[in-house]
Protein backbone atom coordinates (compact mmCIF):
# COMPACT_ATOMS: atom_id res chain seq x y z
CA UNK A 1 0.00 0.00 0.00
CA UNK A 2 1.26 3.54 -0.66
CA UNK A 3 0.92 5.88 2.43
CA UNK A 4 -1.71 8.08 2.05
CA UNK A 5 0.14 11.18 2.46
CA UNK A 6 2.33 10.33 -0.63
CA UNK A 7 1.48 12.03 -3.63
CA UNK A 8 1.02 10.63 -7.33
CA UNK A 9 2.61 12.76 -9.92
CA UNK A 10 1.26 13.15 -13.36
CA UNK A 11 2.73 14.69 -16.29
CA UNK A 12 0.81 15.84 -19.12
CA UNK A 13 1.00 18.95 -21.37
CA UNK A 14 -3.00 18.99 -21.99
CA UNK A 15 -4.37 21.11 -19.97
CA UNK A 16 -7.95 19.46 -20.64
CA UNK A 17 -6.35 16.00 -19.76
CA UNK A 18 -5.36 17.43 -16.02
CA UNK A 19 -8.76 18.55 -15.84
CA UNK A 20 -10.50 15.11 -16.53
CA UNK A 21 -7.67 13.07 -14.57
CA UNK A 22 -8.43 15.51 -11.40
CA UNK A 23 -11.76 15.04 -11.81
CA UNK A 24 -11.38 10.54 -12.08
CA UNK A 25 -9.38 11.44 -8.71
CA UNK A 26 -11.85 12.90 -7.02
CA UNK A 27 -14.84 10.65 -8.17
CA UNK A 28 -12.53 7.44 -8.02
CA UNK A 29 -12.10 8.47 -3.76
CA UNK A 30 -8.63 8.66 -3.85
CA UNK A 31 -6.69 9.80 -0.43
CA UNK A 32 -3.34 10.20 -2.27
CA UNK A 33 -2.28 13.90 -3.43
CA UNK A 34 -2.51 14.33 -7.24
CA UNK A 35 0.44 16.64 -8.16
CA UNK A 36 0.16 17.80 -11.73
CA UNK A 37 3.34 19.43 -14.07
CA UNK A 38 2.95 20.66 -17.44
CA UNK A 39 5.46 18.33 -19.08
CA UNK A 40 8.57 15.79 -18.65
CA UNK A 41 10.79 18.53 -17.59
CA UNK A 42 8.63 19.87 -15.04
CA UNK A 43 8.28 16.05 -13.58
CA UNK A 44 12.08 15.82 -13.42
CA UNK A 45 12.78 19.33 -12.11
CA UNK A 46 9.74 18.55 -9.78
CA UNK A 47 11.27 15.44 -8.17
CA UNK A 48 14.84 17.36 -8.04
CA UNK A 49 13.03 19.29 -5.60
CA UNK A 50 12.04 16.82 -3.80
CA UNK A 51 15.39 15.27 -3.67
CA UNK A 52 16.52 18.76 -2.20
CA UNK A 53 13.55 19.45 0.24
CA UNK A 54 14.78 15.79 1.75
CA UNK A 55 10.71 15.54 2.06
CA UNK A 56 10.55 18.40 4.32
CA UNK A 57 7.50 19.98 3.28
CA UNK A 58 5.72 17.44 1.33
CA UNK A 59 6.18 13.96 1.29
CA UNK A 60 8.22 12.34 -2.09
CA UNK A 61 5.70 10.95 -4.49
CA UNK A 62 5.48 7.30 -4.56
CA UNK A 63 3.95 7.09 -8.18
CA UNK A 64 4.63 8.74 -11.55
CA UNK A 65 2.29 8.78 -14.26
CA UNK A 66 3.79 9.86 -17.54
CA UNK A 67 2.17 11.11 -20.99
CA UNK A 68 3.94 9.93 -23.84
CA UNK A 69 3.49 13.21 -26.40
CA UNK A 70 4.75 16.38 -24.60
CA UNK A 71 6.65 19.30 -25.56
CA UNK A 72 10.35 19.58 -24.20
CA UNK A 73 10.53 16.46 -22.83
CA UNK A 74 8.22 13.45 -23.96
CA UNK A 75 7.33 11.24 -21.79
CA UNK A 76 9.64 8.61 -22.69
CA UNK A 77 12.64 10.90 -22.88
CA UNK A 78 11.53 11.46 -19.19
CA UNK A 79 10.98 8.10 -17.99
CA UNK A 80 15.01 7.50 -19.21
CA UNK A 81 16.01 10.76 -17.38
CA UNK A 82 14.27 9.44 -14.18
CA UNK A 83 15.61 6.10 -14.37
CA UNK A 84 19.04 7.43 -14.62
CA UNK A 85 18.34 9.36 -11.29
CA UNK A 86 20.26 7.60 -8.63
CA UNK A 87 17.04 8.01 -5.95
CA UNK A 88 13.85 7.21 -8.20
CA UNK A 89 15.47 4.02 -10.04
CA UNK A 90 12.87 2.04 -8.35
CA UNK A 91 9.63 4.42 -8.13
CA UNK A 92 6.95 2.65 -10.12
CA UNK A 93 6.34 4.61 -13.32
CA UNK A 94 2.58 4.36 -15.76
CA UNK A 95 2.53 5.72 -18.92
CA UNK A 96 -0.98 7.34 -20.12
CA UNK A 97 -1.09 7.50 -23.90
CA UNK A 98 -3.70 8.57 -26.52
CA UNK A 99 -2.07 6.31 -28.87
CA UNK A 100 -1.10 2.64 -29.03
CA UNK A 101 2.25 3.07 -30.95
CA UNK A 102 3.53 -0.45 -30.60
CA UNK A 103 7.50 0.96 -30.66
CA UNK A 104 6.24 3.31 -27.82
CA UNK A 105 5.33 0.53 -25.86
CA UNK A 106 7.64 -1.93 -26.36
CA UNK A 107 10.45 1.53 -25.71
CA UNK A 108 8.66 2.66 -22.75
CA UNK A 109 8.82 -1.08 -21.16
CA UNK A 110 12.53 -1.16 -22.21
CA UNK A 111 13.39 2.20 -20.22
CA UNK A 112 11.79 0.39 -17.18
CA UNK A 113 8.32 1.46 -17.05
CA UNK A 114 5.43 -0.49 -14.95
CA UNK A 115 2.92 -0.10 -17.25
CA UNK A 116 1.46 1.35 -20.39
CA UNK A 117 -2.38 2.31 -20.47
CA UNK A 118 -4.45 3.74 -23.53
CA UNK A 119 -6.32 6.96 -22.34
CA UNK A 120 -9.99 5.58 -22.44
CA UNK A 121 -12.21 7.64 -24.67
CA UNK A 122 -14.53 9.10 -21.67
CA UNK A 123 -14.86 10.04 -18.47
CA UNK A 124 -16.79 6.96 -17.06
CA UNK A 125 -14.22 4.87 -18.56
CA UNK A 126 -11.32 6.93 -17.32
CA UNK A 127 -12.79 6.76 -13.87
CA UNK A 128 -13.08 3.44 -14.09
CA UNK A 129 -9.34 2.97 -14.94
CA UNK A 130 -8.61 5.17 -12.31
CA UNK A 131 -10.73 2.75 -9.88
CA UNK A 132 -8.69 -0.49 -10.90
CA UNK A 133 -5.64 1.89 -10.32
CA UNK A 134 -6.48 2.38 -6.99
CA UNK A 135 -6.72 -0.58 -6.01
CA UNK A 136 -4.18 -2.00 -7.75
CA UNK A 137 -1.41 0.33 -7.25
CA UNK A 138 -2.27 2.21 -4.18
CA UNK A 139 -3.44 -0.85 -2.40
CA UNK A 140 -2.34 -3.96 -3.47
CA UNK A 141 0.86 -3.23 -4.48
CA UNK A 142 4.53 -2.87 -1.86
CA UNK A 143 6.48 0.28 -2.34
CA UNK A 144 9.80 0.20 -1.26
CA UNK A 145 10.69 2.33 1.82
CA UNK A 146 10.83 6.42 1.19
CA UNK A 147 13.99 7.42 -0.69
CA UNK A 148 16.70 8.09 1.98
CA UNK A 149 17.85 11.73 1.83
CA UNK B 1 42.11 -61.60 -81.63
CA UNK B 2 40.73 -60.28 -84.91
CA UNK B 3 41.92 -56.51 -84.70
CA UNK B 4 45.28 -58.43 -84.24
CA UNK B 5 45.44 -60.88 -87.02
CA UNK B 6 44.08 -57.98 -89.20
CA UNK B 7 47.07 -56.18 -87.89
CA UNK B 8 49.81 -58.66 -88.35
CA UNK B 9 49.00 -59.72 -92.05
CA UNK B 10 48.27 -55.34 -92.74
CA UNK B 11 51.96 -55.22 -91.68
CA UNK B 12 53.71 -58.64 -92.84
CA UNK B 13 51.50 -59.39 -95.96
CA UNK B 14 50.16 -56.41 -96.98
CA UNK B 15 51.85 -53.49 -96.45
CA UNK B 16 55.34 -54.03 -95.73
CA UNK B 17 56.17 -55.38 -99.05
CA UNK B 18 54.67 -52.28 -101.13
CA UNK B 19 55.03 -48.41 -100.41
CA UNK B 20 51.38 -48.77 -99.49
CA UNK B 21 52.54 -47.63 -95.66
CA UNK B 22 54.33 -44.04 -96.48
CA UNK B 23 50.73 -43.25 -98.01
CA UNK B 24 49.10 -43.96 -94.81
CA UNK B 25 50.20 -40.58 -92.96
CA UNK B 26 48.93 -38.66 -96.12
CA UNK B 27 45.18 -40.44 -96.03
CA UNK B 28 44.98 -39.60 -92.04
CA UNK B 29 46.19 -35.83 -92.52
CA UNK B 30 43.57 -35.53 -95.24
CA UNK B 31 40.98 -36.88 -93.34
CA UNK B 32 41.52 -34.69 -90.28
CA UNK B 33 41.88 -31.39 -92.21
CA UNK B 34 39.28 -31.89 -95.27
CA UNK B 35 37.04 -34.86 -93.91
CA UNK B 36 35.47 -38.16 -95.70
CA UNK B 37 35.61 -36.44 -99.35
CA UNK B 38 39.51 -35.95 -99.16
CA UNK B 39 40.47 -38.69 -97.03
CA UNK B 40 38.91 -41.08 -99.75
CA UNK B 41 40.59 -38.91 -102.71
CA UNK B 42 43.96 -39.37 -101.04
CA UNK B 43 43.69 -42.80 -100.48
CA UNK B 44 42.42 -43.71 -104.50
CA UNK B 45 45.29 -41.29 -105.65
CA UNK B 46 47.41 -42.93 -103.13
CA UNK B 47 46.59 -46.10 -103.99
CA UNK B 48 47.29 -45.84 -107.70
CA UNK B 49 50.40 -43.64 -107.04
CA UNK B 50 51.56 -47.31 -104.50
CA UNK B 51 50.46 -49.09 -107.32
CA UNK B 52 52.82 -47.12 -110.24
CA UNK B 53 55.58 -47.08 -107.58
CA UNK B 54 55.77 -50.63 -106.89
CA UNK B 55 55.36 -51.83 -110.64
CA UNK B 56 58.40 -49.80 -111.67
CA UNK B 57 60.35 -51.48 -109.67
CA UNK B 58 62.63 -54.37 -111.08
CA UNK B 59 62.95 -57.85 -110.03
CA UNK B 60 60.41 -57.02 -107.30
CA UNK B 61 57.88 -60.23 -106.58
CA UNK B 62 55.56 -57.50 -105.22
CA UNK B 63 55.16 -56.30 -108.85
CA UNK B 64 53.04 -59.44 -109.83
CA UNK B 65 49.57 -58.34 -110.32
CA UNK B 66 48.56 -61.48 -108.10
CA UNK B 67 50.93 -59.98 -105.33
CA UNK B 68 49.50 -56.35 -105.83
CA UNK B 69 45.61 -57.16 -105.43
CA UNK B 70 45.44 -58.17 -101.78
CA UNK B 71 47.55 -55.76 -100.57
CA UNK B 72 45.92 -52.73 -102.78
CA UNK B 73 42.22 -54.05 -102.05
CA UNK B 74 43.50 -53.98 -98.08
CA UNK B 75 45.07 -50.27 -98.26
CA UNK B 76 41.71 -48.78 -99.83
CA UNK B 77 39.43 -50.72 -97.19
CA UNK B 78 41.96 -49.32 -94.13
CA UNK B 79 42.43 -45.50 -96.30
CA UNK B 80 38.01 -45.58 -96.71
CA UNK B 81 37.97 -46.58 -92.66
CA UNK B 82 40.57 -44.35 -91.81
CA UNK B 83 38.41 -41.43 -94.05
CA UNK B 84 35.14 -42.74 -92.07
CA UNK B 85 36.89 -42.36 -88.61
CA UNK B 86 38.40 -38.83 -89.22
CA UNK B 87 35.18 -37.65 -90.70
CA UNK B 88 33.68 -38.78 -87.50
CA UNK B 89 35.81 -37.40 -85.23
CA UNK B 90 36.22 -34.33 -87.28
CA UNK B 91 32.00 -33.99 -86.68
CA UNK B 92 31.93 -34.97 -82.81
CA UNK B 93 34.87 -32.29 -82.72
CA UNK B 94 32.82 -29.53 -84.63
CA UNK B 95 29.20 -30.37 -81.99
CA UNK B 96 31.84 -30.06 -79.13
CA UNK B 97 33.18 -26.82 -80.92
CA UNK B 98 29.28 -25.61 -81.62
CA UNK B 99 28.02 -26.23 -78.23
CA UNK B 100 30.58 -24.95 -76.19
CA UNK B 101 30.00 -21.93 -78.61
CA UNK B 102 26.07 -22.05 -77.85
CA UNK B 103 26.90 -21.86 -73.96
CA UNK B 104 29.02 -19.36 -73.89
CA UNK B 105 26.67 -17.08 -75.86
CA UNK B 106 24.50 -18.39 -73.48
CA UNK B 107 26.40 -17.34 -70.62
CA UNK B 108 27.13 -14.04 -72.31
CA UNK B 109 23.95 -13.17 -73.41
CA UNK B 110 22.10 -13.54 -70.16
CA UNK B 111 21.64 -10.29 -68.83
CA UNK B 112 21.44 -9.03 -64.88
CA UNK B 113 22.84 -11.98 -63.68
CA UNK B 114 26.54 -12.09 -63.20
CA UNK B 115 27.38 -15.77 -63.76
CA UNK B 116 31.24 -16.95 -63.15
CA UNK B 117 33.17 -20.26 -61.90
CA UNK B 118 35.58 -20.05 -58.60
CA UNK B 119 37.98 -22.36 -57.92
CA UNK B 120 38.03 -24.51 -54.66
CA UNK B 121 39.58 -21.85 -52.40
CA UNK B 122 37.31 -19.22 -53.87
CA UNK B 123 39.37 -17.38 -56.32
CA UNK B 124 37.48 -16.31 -59.78
CA UNK B 125 38.14 -18.46 -62.70
CA UNK B 126 35.60 -17.54 -65.30
CA UNK B 127 33.62 -13.91 -65.87
CA UNK B 128 30.49 -12.87 -68.25
CA UNK B 129 29.48 -9.84 -69.57
CA UNK B 130 26.81 -9.23 -66.96
CA UNK B 131 29.66 -9.72 -64.81
CA UNK B 132 31.14 -6.91 -65.33
CA UNK B 133 28.08 -4.42 -65.96
CA UNK B 134 27.11 -5.26 -62.70
CA UNK B 135 30.31 -5.25 -61.04
CA UNK B 136 32.46 -2.55 -63.36
CA UNK B 137 35.71 -5.07 -63.59
CA UNK B 138 36.81 -6.45 -66.86
CA UNK B 139 37.97 -9.96 -67.09
CA UNK B 140 41.42 -9.35 -66.75
CA UNK B 141 40.87 -7.14 -63.84
CA UNK B 142 39.46 -9.90 -62.26
CA UNK B 143 40.47 -12.90 -62.88
CA UNK B 144 42.99 -14.56 -60.37
CA UNK B 145 41.14 -12.46 -57.84
CA UNK B 146 39.63 -13.85 -54.65
CA UNK B 147 35.60 -13.74 -54.59
CA UNK B 148 36.13 -11.83 -51.05
CA UNK B 149 36.66 -8.32 -53.37
CA UNK B 150 32.86 -8.02 -53.92
CA UNK B 151 32.33 -7.90 -49.88
CA UNK B 152 32.44 -4.73 -47.70
CA UNK B 153 35.17 -4.61 -45.34
CA UNK B 154 32.55 -5.37 -42.36
CA UNK B 155 31.64 -8.98 -44.10
CA UNK B 156 35.03 -10.00 -44.66
CA UNK B 157 35.76 -9.47 -40.86
CA UNK B 158 33.31 -11.63 -40.08
CA UNK B 159 34.17 -14.28 -42.59
CA UNK B 160 31.50 -14.21 -44.65
CA UNK B 161 32.38 -14.54 -48.05
CA UNK B 162 34.13 -18.07 -46.51
CA UNK B 163 31.22 -19.12 -44.80
CA UNK B 164 28.92 -18.78 -48.12
CA UNK B 165 31.74 -21.41 -49.66
CA UNK B 166 31.66 -23.63 -46.92
CA UNK B 167 28.43 -23.76 -46.80
CA UNK B 168 28.26 -24.73 -50.71
CA UNK B 169 30.87 -27.12 -49.71
CA UNK B 170 28.93 -28.73 -47.04
CA UNK B 171 25.40 -28.70 -48.39
CA UNK B 172 25.93 -28.65 -52.19
CA UNK B 173 24.31 -24.65 -52.33
CA UNK B 174 24.36 -21.41 -50.73
CA UNK B 175 22.01 -18.84 -51.18
CA UNK B 176 22.56 -14.61 -49.89
CA UNK B 177 21.37 -11.77 -50.14
CA UNK B 178 23.17 -8.41 -48.95
CA UNK B 179 25.21 -5.55 -49.86
CA UNK B 180 28.06 -5.92 -52.43
CA UNK B 181 30.92 -3.29 -53.64
CA UNK B 182 31.27 -2.32 -57.48
CA UNK B 183 34.93 -1.39 -58.68
CA UNK B 184 33.99 2.19 -57.73
CA UNK B 185 32.94 1.30 -54.30
CA UNK B 186 29.78 1.78 -54.88
CA UNK B 187 27.29 -0.71 -53.38
CA UNK B 188 24.76 -3.53 -55.23
CA UNK B 189 22.11 -5.40 -53.39
CA UNK B 190 22.85 -8.93 -54.54
CA UNK B 191 21.06 -12.01 -54.31
CA UNK B 192 23.45 -14.49 -55.18
CA UNK B 193 23.62 -18.51 -55.35
CA UNK B 194 26.64 -20.66 -55.01
CA UNK B 195 26.55 -24.14 -56.28
CA UNK B 196 29.65 -26.64 -55.46
CA UNK B 197 30.76 -28.50 -58.86
CA UNK B 198 32.19 -31.99 -57.56
CA UNK B 199 34.13 -34.41 -59.72
CA UNK B 200 33.00 -38.00 -60.04
CA UNK B 201 34.36 -39.08 -56.79
CA UNK B 202 32.25 -36.68 -54.93
CA UNK B 203 35.76 -34.27 -54.46
CA UNK B 204 34.87 -30.42 -54.58
CA UNK B 205 36.81 -29.09 -57.43
CA UNK B 206 35.00 -25.06 -57.63
CA UNK B 207 31.79 -23.28 -57.71
CA UNK B 208 29.73 -21.61 -60.09
CA UNK B 209 28.47 -18.80 -58.18
CA UNK B 210 25.45 -16.85 -60.39
CA UNK B 211 24.72 -13.39 -58.79
CA UNK B 212 21.45 -11.16 -59.53
CA UNK B 213 21.47 -6.95 -59.10
CA UNK B 214 18.29 -6.36 -57.32
CA UNK B 215 19.41 -2.77 -56.32
CA UNK B 216 16.84 -1.28 -57.91
CA UNK B 217 14.07 -3.75 -56.21
CA UNK B 218 16.05 -3.00 -52.96
CA UNK B 219 16.28 0.82 -53.27
CA UNK B 220 12.04 0.50 -53.41
CA UNK B 221 11.52 -1.63 -51.16
CA UNK B 222 13.29 0.51 -48.80
CA UNK B 223 11.05 2.91 -49.74
CA UNK B 224 8.34 1.78 -49.43
CA UNK B 225 9.20 0.87 -46.24
CA UNK B 226 10.16 4.57 -45.15
CA UNK B 227 6.88 5.37 -46.08
CA UNK B 228 4.84 3.11 -44.63
CA UNK B 229 6.85 4.47 -41.38
CA UNK B 230 6.20 7.49 -41.99
CA UNK B 231 2.53 7.01 -42.26
CA UNK B 232 2.49 5.38 -39.77
CA UNK B 233 3.91 7.43 -37.82
CA UNK B 234 1.46 10.37 -39.07
CA UNK B 235 -1.28 8.05 -38.29
CA UNK B 236 -0.27 8.25 -34.67
CA UNK B 237 -0.05 11.78 -34.75
CA UNK B 238 -3.17 12.19 -36.20
CA UNK B 239 -5.24 10.24 -33.70
CA UNK B 240 -3.42 11.07 -30.65
CA UNK B 241 -3.86 15.02 -31.64
CA UNK B 242 -7.85 14.27 -33.01
CA UNK B 243 -8.29 12.03 -29.99
CA UNK B 244 -7.28 14.97 -27.29
CA UNK B 245 -9.73 17.34 -28.14
CA UNK B 246 -12.53 15.08 -28.27
CA UNK B 247 -11.88 13.45 -24.67
CA UNK B 248 -12.15 17.46 -23.78
CA UNK B 249 -15.39 17.30 -25.38
CA UNK B 250 -16.70 14.22 -23.40
CA UNK B 251 -15.42 14.95 -19.94
CA UNK B 252 -16.69 18.62 -20.13
CA UNK B 253 -19.78 17.52 -20.94
CA UNK B 254 -20.32 14.58 -18.81
CA UNK B 255 -18.93 17.07 -15.63
CA UNK B 256 -21.45 19.64 -16.30
CA UNK B 257 -23.98 16.85 -16.51
CA UNK B 258 -23.27 15.35 -13.27
CA UNK B 259 -22.22 18.90 -11.32
CA UNK B 260 -25.46 20.87 -12.70
CA UNK B 261 -27.65 17.84 -12.96
CA UNK B 262 -30.51 19.39 -10.47
CA UNK B 263 -30.25 22.77 -12.08
CA UNK B 264 -30.46 21.66 -15.81
CA UNK B 265 -33.45 21.64 -17.61
CA UNK B 266 -33.91 17.92 -19.39
CA UNK B 267 -33.72 18.93 -22.71
CA UNK B 268 -30.56 20.17 -21.88
CA UNK B 269 -29.24 17.41 -20.54
CA UNK B 270 -30.22 15.31 -23.20
CA UNK B 271 -28.31 18.05 -25.59
CA UNK B 272 -25.43 17.47 -23.67
CA UNK B 273 -25.84 13.46 -23.27
CA UNK B 274 -25.37 13.86 -26.93
CA UNK B 275 -22.44 15.71 -27.63
CA UNK B 276 -21.05 13.27 -25.12
CA UNK B 277 -22.06 10.15 -27.04
CA UNK B 278 -20.81 11.90 -29.91
CA UNK B 279 -17.79 12.50 -28.93
CA UNK B 280 -17.37 8.69 -27.77
CA UNK B 281 -18.25 7.49 -30.99
CA UNK B 282 -16.06 9.65 -32.91
CA UNK B 283 -12.81 8.29 -30.35
CA UNK B 284 -13.98 4.69 -31.39
CA UNK B 285 -14.14 5.45 -34.76
CA UNK B 286 -10.33 6.77 -35.18
CA UNK B 287 -9.30 3.52 -32.80
CA UNK B 288 -11.21 1.42 -35.07
CA UNK B 289 -9.37 3.25 -38.18
CA UNK B 290 -6.23 2.57 -36.43
CA UNK B 291 -6.88 -1.24 -35.57
CA UNK B 292 -7.93 -1.81 -39.13
CA UNK B 293 -4.62 0.48 -40.37
CA UNK B 294 -2.39 -1.81 -37.97
CA UNK B 295 -4.00 -4.85 -39.13
CA UNK B 296 -2.69 -4.42 -42.93
CA UNK B 297 0.95 -3.32 -41.95
CA UNK B 298 1.86 -5.58 -39.02
CA UNK B 299 3.16 -8.98 -39.73
CA UNK B 300 1.53 -11.52 -37.83
CA UNK B 301 2.99 -14.98 -36.89
CA UNK B 302 0.27 -18.07 -37.21
CA UNK B 303 0.82 -20.47 -34.16
CA UNK B 304 -1.23 -22.88 -31.89
CA UNK B 305 -4.16 -21.20 -30.39
CA UNK B 306 -6.79 -22.27 -27.64
CA UNK B 307 -10.14 -20.72 -29.44
CA UNK B 308 -11.71 -21.34 -26.24
CA UNK B 309 -9.48 -19.33 -24.31
CA UNK B 310 -10.17 -16.47 -26.38
CA UNK B 311 -13.50 -16.28 -26.24
CA UNK B 312 -14.05 -16.79 -22.59
CA UNK B 313 -11.48 -13.59 -22.58
CA UNK B 314 -13.75 -11.78 -24.73
CA UNK B 315 -16.72 -12.51 -22.99
CA UNK B 316 -14.95 -11.54 -19.89
CA UNK B 317 -13.78 -8.34 -20.35
CA UNK B 318 -15.66 -6.90 -23.62
CA UNK B 319 -18.76 -4.45 -22.55
CA UNK B 320 -21.88 -5.02 -23.82
CA UNK B 321 -22.35 -8.17 -24.04
CA UNK B 322 -23.86 -8.65 -20.31
CA UNK B 323 -27.26 -9.26 -21.37
CA UNK B 324 -26.62 -11.53 -23.92
CA UNK B 325 -27.15 -15.06 -23.58
CA UNK B 326 -24.38 -16.40 -24.97
CA UNK B 327 -23.98 -20.41 -25.69
CA UNK B 328 -19.78 -21.36 -26.08
CA UNK B 329 -20.28 -25.24 -27.62
CA UNK B 330 -17.04 -26.64 -25.93
CA UNK B 331 -14.45 -27.72 -26.14
CA UNK B 332 -13.83 -24.98 -29.22
CA UNK B 333 -10.40 -26.46 -29.54
CA UNK B 334 -6.93 -25.54 -30.96
CA UNK B 335 -6.52 -23.67 -34.57
CA UNK B 336 -3.69 -22.43 -36.02
CA UNK B 337 -3.68 -18.52 -35.80
CA UNK B 338 -2.71 -15.71 -34.17
CA UNK B 339 -4.03 -14.74 -30.37
CA UNK B 340 -4.92 -10.93 -30.90
CA UNK B 341 -6.45 -11.23 -35.01
CA UNK B 342 -8.81 -13.79 -33.47
CA UNK B 343 -9.69 -11.45 -30.54
CA UNK B 344 -10.48 -9.15 -32.99
CA UNK B 345 -12.87 -11.22 -34.79
CA UNK B 346 -14.62 -13.09 -31.99
CA UNK B 347 -15.10 -9.33 -30.16
CA UNK B 348 -16.11 -7.94 -33.20
CA UNK B 349 -19.03 -10.54 -34.14
CA UNK B 350 -20.12 -10.86 -30.43
CA UNK B 351 -20.23 -7.08 -30.28
CA UNK B 352 -22.64 -6.78 -33.61
CA UNK B 353 -24.48 -10.16 -32.82
CA UNK B 354 -25.57 -8.33 -29.23
CA UNK B 355 -25.80 -4.91 -30.82
CA UNK B 356 -28.28 -5.44 -33.66
CA UNK B 357 -30.99 -7.45 -32.86
CA UNK B 358 -35.07 -6.52 -32.93
CA UNK B 359 -36.29 -4.25 -30.31
CA UNK B 360 -37.89 -6.69 -27.30
CA UNK B 361 -35.80 -9.61 -28.08
CA UNK B 362 -32.74 -10.83 -25.62
CA UNK B 363 -29.57 -11.72 -27.90
CA UNK B 364 -28.70 -14.66 -28.40
CA UNK B 365 -25.12 -15.76 -30.21
CA UNK B 366 -24.10 -19.54 -30.40
CA UNK B 367 -20.40 -20.23 -30.86
CA UNK B 368 -18.93 -23.69 -32.02
CA UNK B 369 -16.45 -25.19 -34.09
CA UNK B 370 -17.34 -27.45 -36.95
CA UNK B 371 -14.44 -30.30 -37.22
CA UNK B 372 -16.00 -31.87 -40.46
CA UNK B 373 -12.75 -31.99 -42.27
CA UNK B 374 -9.79 -33.46 -40.25
CA UNK B 375 -7.25 -30.50 -41.28
CA UNK B 376 -9.42 -27.97 -41.13
CA UNK B 377 -11.76 -26.07 -37.99
CA UNK B 378 -15.33 -24.14 -38.77
CA UNK B 379 -15.21 -21.14 -36.76
CA UNK B 380 -19.03 -20.41 -36.64
CA UNK B 381 -20.70 -17.48 -34.76
CA UNK B 382 -24.43 -17.29 -34.93
CA UNK B 383 -27.42 -15.12 -33.76
CA UNK B 384 -30.85 -13.95 -33.49
CA UNK B 385 -30.24 -10.58 -34.86
CA UNK B 386 -32.09 -8.51 -37.51
CA UNK B 387 -30.33 -10.16 -39.86
CA UNK B 388 -29.07 -8.70 -43.18
CA UNK B 389 -31.15 -8.44 -46.29
CA UNK B 390 -29.65 -10.42 -49.41
CA UNK B 391 -28.41 -7.57 -51.60
CA UNK B 392 -26.39 -5.77 -48.99
CA UNK B 393 -24.23 -9.21 -47.50
CA UNK B 394 -21.88 -8.69 -50.66
CA UNK B 395 -20.68 -5.39 -49.05
CA UNK B 396 -21.10 -5.58 -45.56
CA UNK B 397 -17.13 -6.26 -45.47
CA UNK B 398 -16.14 -3.23 -46.59
CA UNK B 399 -14.92 -0.39 -44.06
CA UNK B 400 -18.05 1.88 -43.43
CA UNK B 401 -20.92 0.38 -44.73
CA UNK B 402 -23.31 0.79 -42.21
CA UNK B 403 -26.80 -0.75 -42.58
CA UNK B 404 -29.01 1.03 -39.59
CA UNK B 405 -29.34 4.91 -39.38
CA UNK B 406 -26.19 6.35 -37.96
CA UNK B 407 -26.89 6.96 -33.71
CA UNK B 408 -25.52 6.81 -30.40
CA UNK B 409 -25.80 2.61 -30.70
CA UNK B 410 -25.36 2.16 -34.22
CA UNK B 411 -21.35 0.54 -34.64
CA UNK B 412 -18.54 2.86 -36.38
CA UNK B 413 -18.70 0.54 -39.88
CA UNK B 414 -15.47 -0.78 -39.56
CA UNK B 415 -15.85 -3.60 -37.30
CA UNK B 416 -16.67 -6.73 -39.79
CA UNK B 417 -14.23 -4.54 -42.27
CA UNK B 418 -12.25 -5.41 -39.31
CA UNK B 419 -13.20 -8.91 -39.14
CA UNK B 420 -12.45 -9.82 -42.75
CA UNK B 421 -8.80 -7.79 -42.32
CA UNK B 422 -7.93 -10.19 -39.24
CA UNK B 423 -9.48 -13.25 -41.20
CA UNK B 424 -7.63 -12.68 -43.92
CA UNK B 425 -4.10 -12.02 -42.34
CA UNK B 426 -4.59 -15.98 -41.12
CA UNK B 427 -4.89 -16.84 -44.65
CA UNK B 428 -8.62 -17.29 -44.10
CA UNK B 429 -11.73 -15.52 -45.17
CA UNK B 430 -15.60 -14.49 -43.97
CA UNK B 431 -18.25 -16.39 -44.98
CA UNK B 432 -22.05 -15.02 -43.76
CA UNK B 433 -25.37 -16.54 -44.26
CA UNK B 434 -28.38 -14.23 -43.17
CA UNK B 435 -32.16 -14.86 -42.81
CA UNK B 436 -33.63 -11.26 -42.46
CA UNK B 437 -35.33 -11.52 -38.78
CA UNK B 438 -33.78 -14.25 -37.95
CA UNK B 439 -30.23 -13.93 -37.71
CA UNK B 440 -26.77 -14.19 -38.88
CA UNK B 441 -24.12 -16.99 -38.98
CA UNK B 442 -20.50 -15.92 -39.82
CA UNK B 443 -17.83 -18.57 -40.66
CA UNK B 444 -14.20 -18.64 -40.51
CA UNK B 445 -12.27 -21.74 -41.50
CA UNK B 446 -8.66 -21.95 -39.82
CA UNK B 447 -6.36 -24.58 -40.00
CA UNK B 448 -7.29 -27.26 -37.46
CA UNK B 449 -3.77 -28.21 -35.27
Amino acid sequence: MLEPIRPVLYADDSIDDRFIMQEAWRESGIANPLELVEDGDAAIKFLERADRDSGRSTPPPGLIILDIKMPKLNGLEALERIRALPRWQAVPILMLSASLHPGDIGRAYQLGANSFLLKPSSLDELVELVGAFKIFWLKYTEYPPQPSP
Amino acid sequence: MGICTFVQFFARDGLAETHFLIYVPAVVAAGIYGGFGPGVLATLLSAVASTLVTASIPYSTARMPSRMLAPTIVFLAVGLAISYFDYLLHQSVRALRQSEQRFRLLIEGVRDHAIFLLNPNGVIMSWNASARRITGYRADEILGKDVSVFFSSADRDTGKPTRILETARRTGNATDEGWRLRKDGSRFWAESSVTAITDDLGAVVGFAKVTRDLTERRLKEEAVKKLLAEFEAFSYTVSHDLRAPLRALQAYASVVLKREQARLEPSSAELLRRVSMSAIRMDRLIQDLLTYGRLSRQDYKMYEVDLDSIVTHVIEYYAGLEGADILVHRPLGRVRGQDSLLTQIVSNLLVNAVKFVPKGRRPRVDIRVDREHRDRALLIVEDNGMGIPAEHLSKIFEPFVRLGPANDDSGTGIGLAIVKKAAERMGSNVRVESEVGKGSRFMIELPSC
